[in-house]
Formats: structure tokens, sequence, C-alpha cells
């Protein structure tokens, strides 16, 4: 039986996003975004490469300067960063040290840390938890950080692109622990395997040309969302 | 409150980095070495010291001079063409092998270790060392990772206060172990030596070991902030430790207030060199326009540093 561990504030806010503009060279990348992404829901952002994805996701984590405001639930980032959990795409990790130990690092508070709970999760063996990373293959690192993701039960989950390269069991534990995450979390994904955040999305969210649309109820309309991407992005509108 | 809790996380998480990394572990390898390097070279000083003594005793009695009239002469020295002379040879190798003997009293080995230690080495190494913590996380990708969960300020304290913790908790160690060592070594001086035959008080620390110790603090501390400083800025840690190597090692003394005169200035005031390390002789500066500049030179690094960790993105 899996437990989460219960964090230490009740209730888990939302993101509001106001007039969001962020340049790089002058070249706008985002302009004036605007938004609110809810508790409890995955949210998912498309778009193309370079559309500004990662960008955004910079932001909202306060790794690049900005115009306009973001507040986590009324908050400023300064107040809410330890309930933050980003997994990036490369999955940045520290090569002279097991996993294990990098899980370690990877906590907001070491008292996260339970070897019986890591066991528990399946993810990665015991075995393969006391390698160095460096023997790591691309989808044993991101389920290094999806095990971290459970054990800090993040207020905020930021993923990106982290379905990149996974195999068919990896993607359905990773749909599964998704879905299990979304219980006590805000999840923010981004990434271009729509099969597979097809079924575990609660929201949609359309990134071109520098403006981030909100498809309300987009399951309605019945349309997968490799159809929403050709209509709002590959037809240029 | 909150921030400086931040910061000891950052901490807290930096040690068991450069723990588990065996990071600290090589840092204290190469440090007990150079221990055990210094005892073992006091060793054999006190040998070396004891043969040239007994050969010049040899000759004077050779010669039909008493010994002991012979020492209780003065001895002139004086240095020319970079060459010393002596007037009294006998007692000049008399009074080299008394300190020689002081240098490996346990009251002594403190202070000569941090001589023979701070001034090259530990400059040196805790340099170096403060780079590599300021820019690993550069290397590995994680900083943007670390970005997340602190601030740049909280991070940048948290590293550097780490630094500062293994730094003294290691010079700690060494110099306990030198002291214990002084123990095992001293017995075999003993064995070698007739040590009663040459006592002499040479040694007067006038200011005693706490100011030599917190001279060498603030020495290493200073060394271990532009390291550390570089390091971050230039997102490099070859870059420092190439600039170190080359102004420590290579580059000779620019002026009376180029860090390392104003460094000899100071610990000559607190250390006696007497022992293997000797300090140049530094040229007089004026003592508090010597600690405005190191301390200017230091708040100038810090506001640099946070300017640039400010400005730049912490997604790299």
């Amino acid at each position: 039986m899996i437990l989460f561990y219960q964090t230490k504030e009740g209730g888990f806010p939302m993101i509001e996003v106001n007039n969001l503009s962020k340049s790089y060279s002058n070249t706008p990348i985002l302009k004036n975004v605007s938004l609110t992404l809810n508790s409890n829901r995955i949210h998912f952002i498309m778009g193309r490469n370079g559309s500004g994805k990662t960008t955004f996701i910079k932001c909202l984590l306060g790794l690049e300067h900005y115009e306009g405001t973001i507040t986590y639930g009324g908050k400023v980032l300064e107040d809410v960063r330890k309930g933050i959990f980003a997994i990036f795409d490369d999955i940045p990790l520290y090569n002279d040290l097991n996993g294990f130990q990098n899980i370690r690092l990877m906590l907001s508070d070491k008292k996260f840390f339970d070897k019986n709970y890591i066991a528990e999760l399946g993810l990665l063996s015991d075995k393969k938890l006391k390698e160095n990373i460096k023997n790591y293959s691309l989808g044993e690192r991101k389920k290094l950080a999806l095990i971290a993701a459970i054990l800090n039960n993040p207020k905020y989950l930021i993923i990106d692109e982290i379905s990149n390269g996974l195999d068919i069991e990896t993607l359905e534990t990773l749909r599964e622990k998704l879905n299990v995450l979304r219980q006590n979390s805000l999840i923010l994904a981004t990434g271009h395997h729509f099969e597979f955040y097809e079924s575990i999305i609660d929201e949609l969210l359309v990134l071109n040309a520098g403006t981030l649309t909100y498809i309300s109820d987009y399951r309605k309309g019945g349309d997968k969302l490799y159809e929403i991407y050709k209509q709002y992005i590959a037809s240029g509108k | 409150m909150k921030s400086i809790n931040n910061i000891l996380q950052v901490a807290n998480k930096e040690l068991y980095y450069q723990w588990c990394s065996k990071k600290i572990a090589i840092l204290l390898f190469i440090l007990l070495f150079l221990s055990i390097f210094h005892l073992i070279g006091l060793h054999n000083r006190v040998i070396t010291s004891y043969n040239r003594y007994q050969r010049t005793e040899m000759t004077y009695r050779e010669n039909g001079i008493d010994i002991v009239k012979a020492l209780e002469q003065p001895n002139n020295v004086y240095v020319e063409n970079n060459s010393k002379i002596t007037s009294n040879p006998l007692k000049d190798d008399f009074i080299s092998l008394a300190i020689a003997i002081q240098s490996l009293k346990p009251r002594n080995i403190i202070s000569n270790t941090l001589e023979y230690l701070v001034f090259v080495f530990c400059t040196l190494i805790f340099g170096i060392y403060a780079a590599y913590v300021a820019t690993y996380d550069f290397r590995f990708k994680t900083y943007k990772f670390v970005s997340v969960g602190d601030n740049q300020r909280d991070i940048i304290l948290g590293k550097l206060l780490s630094v500062i913790i293994t730094m003294t908790g290691t010079m700690v160690f060494v110099l306990i172990f030198t002291f214990i060592g002084s123990f095992i070594v001293n017995p075999i001086v003993v064995a070698k030596v007739p040590v009663k035959d040459f006592t002499i008080d040479i040694f007067n620390y006038e200011y005693g070991i706490i100011p030599q110790l917190f001279l060498s603090f603030i020495v290493i501390l200073f060394y271990v902030i532009v390291g550390f400083s570089i390091g971050f800025i230039l997102k490099s840690m070859l870059i420092p430790t190439i600039g170190l190597l080359l102004y420590g090692l290579f580059i000779p003394v620019l002026g009376a207030y180029d860090f390392r005169n104003i460094i000899s200035y100071f610990s000559h005031q607190v250390f006696t060199f007497t022992a293997r390390f000797v300090m140049f002789k530094p040229m007089p500066i004026n003592e508090v326009l010597g600690i405005l500049l190191t301390l200017a030179t230091a708040v100038i690094l810090f506001v640099v540093l946070f300017t640039v960790a400010k400005k730049r993105s912490a997604y790299s």
C-alpha cells in the first residue's frame, strides 16, 4: 500500500499569471499572458518547438526575469518555494553520487527520505539505487526524479517533456503516478507525446506566437490532442 | 530567521554532497599528507642539524678549540651575496639544532604547522575547493533544480558557509592529527639525538596561538572568497584555479599593497617562521590601509557576485 505524506499546510493553491511577458534579445517569446491554473488538475501546454513552453516554465519557477506578476495562492514565489518540485527534460543529477544520494538532495526536507517507501513504489530497485548515476539510462533518471517528486509530495509539480524517451511500461507507471500525485498537487506538464497525455490531462493550454490560449472543456468536443494541435498550431491560427 | 534557516539547509545539502562525493575525503587526504610530510621534514631537520653540529664539533676538537667556551662566545650572523656568514659556526649549528628540536615539541607544532600549511598550501587548496563548490552545480546542470527550492542569495551564502565549515573542520582535524603525531615523532628523535643537551627556549610567541589561528582563518577565508566569487561569476573552476596558481606560485610580489605582502606583513606580527617555512620579509605598509584594501576587495567581489547572480538566468 502506498501512503502519502501529508503537507504541513492544508489546501492546494492556484497559480495566477497576469500580463506575463518575456523577451530574449528584443524577440518577444511570451506576450501578456494571463491565466489561472487550478488545484488538483493536470494542465498540459502544447506548442511547437521553441514556442516558449520551457520559457513559461522558467518564469513560473522564477528562473528567469519577466514582466507581469505570478502568484501562488495569492503568495509570491519566495513563500512557496519549498512546495514546488520541477522535473526538467534533461533530468539534471549529480553524476558522482548514487541514486539514493541524489534523491536525498532533491528533497525539500530530509525527513521525507524513506527507503521502505521508495521500495514500495517499485520504480527502481534497491540495487539500482545504490549504483552511480553515470550507469542510469534516461528512463531510469526520469524514474528517479519521479520518486523524488512523490516523496516531496509538492503542492506544485512542474514537468517539462518527461515522457520523451520512455518505454511503454515506464510510461504506464508514469501515468499511474501522475494520477496519484494529482490528488495533492497542481501539475503543469509540457510535451509532444500526445497519446501519453491524452488520458491524464484535465486542462489544455495552447502556446502559439507568444500567446497562451486556454481551451475550455476540450474533451467535450471529442477532439484528440493531435487534432487540436493541427487546428490551433499547425494551421497557424 | 527564515532566511538563516534556508541558508543552513542549503549548507547542509552542500556538505552532504561534498561528503558523499568524497570531496571532503580527498581534501583531508591532501592535508594529512602535507601534515605527515611536515612531521617527517621536522624529524629529518633535527637529524640533519645534529649531524652537522657533530661534524662542526669534531672540527673544533681537531683544532683544539674548547667546545664549552666556543658555545659561550657570541655569534654574529650576516648575509652577503645571498650567503649566510657566521662568526661562530658551532654556536650557529647549536642554535639551528635547538630550534629544530623545539619545532617538534607539541607546544610548538600547531604554530609551525600553520606556518607551513596556511600561507602556500591552504590558500591554494581552499581557494580552488571554493571554486569547485561554486561551480559544480553548473557542471552537472543541477543549478536550475537547486534554484527552484531556494533563492540565489541563500544558495550562494549556503555554499560559501559549507566551504567555511569544511575548511574549519578539516583544518582542526589536521592540526589535532599533527599535534598527536608530534607525540609519536618526538620519542623517535629523542632516541637518535640527545635533545636535553640542546635546550634553548627560543620560541617567543608574543601573541600566542589564538591570533595565529585567527590570522590563518582570515587569510584562508580571503582566498576562499576570491576562488568562490570568480568561479561563480565566470561559471568556471579552471579560470580561478589557474589564476590562483599563477598568483600564488609564479607572479612576483607586485608592491607593498599586493595581498601577499599584506599577508606577509601581518603574519610576521604573529608567527616566528623559525621552523620549516620562512615567509618572505614584507615591505612596510600602513596597517589600516592594508586591512581596508583587503576588506574592500572582498566586498567588491561580493557585490559583483550577487549582482551577476541576480541578473543572470538561473536556468543553466
